[in-house]
């Protein structure tokens, strides 16, 4: 195996890349902005203070008193985005909403939902975490997004390095154009997520690895139990899987939840009838008949007639 | 190893004050000043912190070169006092930390943070120049790293080249005995290199 000589292996990680142009240049217009000469400190002041200048370096240096934090952050998705500093160090663009605390040097954030795109100074020793229901950010001098959607909790870091832990334990760190989404754990956000697959057109094994973590959960109610079946009754169909999408039609019927009955009957009655024969299906044609639901069956019950 | 940009009347134009002129020598001389950056700020550093000093130093202090000819060399001199201004900064921040009872927090201490994108040899040999003076560390990077030659050396930092000679020696002896202190992989001597400096930094290094 070549062994790259360690001083090459330095020079190589430490050239510039032209795909960090845009950063850079950034860096210079921060440069370039206006501000005050330093000539325009009067030398007589100068002077006077070359006495305590030791003195006054050396708290200059140390890391300022931090000021508490405190701010209410709520824009809409469809609206601009607002912007905020939170302390000396740390910038915020958002739109959606969280809730900021702490202090200008260790401040918390508790992000709802949207987006939100944190700049840190680096090497100010700024401890800023973000918190959602999923999983929590940590970082020091950076750039990164944190967006919560239905989806969980996805972070995008621009620049820099962040540690993210999420609510299930697992821990990742991610540096310059990575991201991680830490997805939802309760058995309601992960039903939240496998609707929001749903509505992208997420893939059949996306939503029922969703809809078995939702079920799994320890906080499942019966509520949510019989949406995630709902769910996957309608993955179950669409991928013509009748068998399984059966068993889904009954797992949502068990779980006696009135919202969408008859659909999971007529659905149960149809499936069936196809995967067992007509006997099978009588049980749900009866009850849909008796609920007065009798035309809504009507073609299956031309196939199956009452024995 | 050839410099970003030598028109000097475009040098000229920016040092007589035109805007753009110096936007397009900042622009040249980005990646030149970042690859110092990285390479002469140390551990504790963000080297983005000292390129943003050094181009506010550009700007300002532009028009007190004396010709454009002499721009690289006066260049490089404010990247590495810029360099050093932090690495200072960077060491009050540790030792205050002390005396405030705090451990060495991840923004004061040795901070993979600042350098994300390099690896564990890198940051040994990172961790290797913190420990050289500063004018051994200078040609570290410009001959065995930056692979100039010692006439190039020689002129970016103003020394005759015997004085840059001497120096290639003493800083060689230097980083290899600092190498062995911080890692012992790092002081192995690795494959034969081609390159004239590479060789004789580590075929006589071997025990």
């Amino acid at each position: 195996m070549d062994h790259e000589h360690p001083l090459k292996t330095f020079a190589r990680e430490t050239t510039f890349h032209e795909e960090e142009r845009a950063r850079y240049d950034r860096l210079i217009r921060q440069a370039r902005a206006p501000k005050p000469s330093p000539w325009a400190i009067p030398w007589p002041a100068l002077s006077l203070g070359l006495a305590g200048a030791a003195i006054a370096a050396f708290f200059a240096l140390r890391t300022p008193e931090p000021t508490p934090v405190s701010l209410a952050m709520s824009a809409s998705a469809e609206s601009t985005a607002l912007t905020a500093t939170l302390g000396e160090h740390v910038a915020v663009e958002y739109s959606g909403v969280g809730q900021a605390s702490g202090t200008s040097q260790a401040p918390r954030i508790v992000w709802e939902s949207g987006v939100a795109t944190f700049s840190v100074t680096p090497g100010e020793g700024i401890d800023l975490r973000v918190r959602t229901p999923e999983g929590e950010v940590r970082v020091l001098g950076t750039i990164f997004d944190v967006e919560r959607s239905a989806l969980g909790t996805q972070v995008r870091v621009k620049r820099g390095k962040v540690g993210v832990t999420c609510e299930d334990g697992s821990a990742v760190e991610i540096t310059q154009g990575q991201s991680h989404t830490c997805l939802p754990t309760t058995a309601a956000g992960q039903l939240g997520r496998a609707r929001a697959l749903q509505s992208a057109s997420a893939s059949a094994d996306e939503l029922l690895q969703a809809t078995a973590a939702g079920l799994a959960a320890a906080d499942l109610s019966a509520d949510t139990r019989a949406e995630l079946h709902a769910v996957r009754l309608d993955v179950f169909t669409s991928s013509a899987s009748w068998p399984q999408a059966l068993e889904e039609a009954r797992a949502y019927l068990n779980t006696k939840q009135e919202a969408r009955r008859p659909w999971a009957l007529q659905r149960a009655a149809q499936l069936s009838a196809l995967v067992e024969g007509c006997g099978a299906a009588q049980v749900y044609l009866a009850e849909l008949e008796a609920a007065g639901a009798a035309e809504s069956v009507a073609e299956l019950r031309a196939r199956c007639p009452s024995p | 190893m050839a410099f970003p940009t030598d028109d000097h009347q475009l040098i000229r134009r920016a040092m007589d004050g035109d805007e753009q002129s110096l936007d397009q020598v900042l622009r040249h001389w980005t990646p030149q000043i970042v690859s110092w950056c990285r390479r002469l700020s140390g551990p504790r550093v963000d080297p983005d912190d000292v390129f943003q000093e050094v181009v506010e130093k550009v700007i300002t202090r532009m028009d007190t070169l004396r010709e454009p000819a002499a721009f690289p060399g006066w260049l490089f001199q404010v990247v590495r006092s810029q360099a050093n201004r932090q690495r200072r900064r960077a060491w009050v921040r540790k030792v205050t930390g002390w005396f405030e009872g705090q451990p060495e927090g991840p923004a004061k201490g040795a901070s993979p943070e600042r350098h994300a994108d390099l690896g564990e040899t890198s940051l040994q040999v990172m961790a290797v120049l913190d420990r050289i003076p500063d004018e051994q560390r200078d040609i570290l990077v410009l001959c065995f790293i930056e692979d100039r030659s010692q006439a190039e050396v020689a002129e970016l930092l103003g020394l005759p080249v015997g004085t840059v000679k001497s120096r290639i020696r003493l800083a060689r002896s230097h980083f290899i005995r600092e190498a062995k202190r911080v890692s012992p992989d790092l002081a192995a001597p690795p494959e034969p290199s081609d390159d004239a400096y590479g060789g004789l930094l580590w075929t006589t290094s071997t025990p």
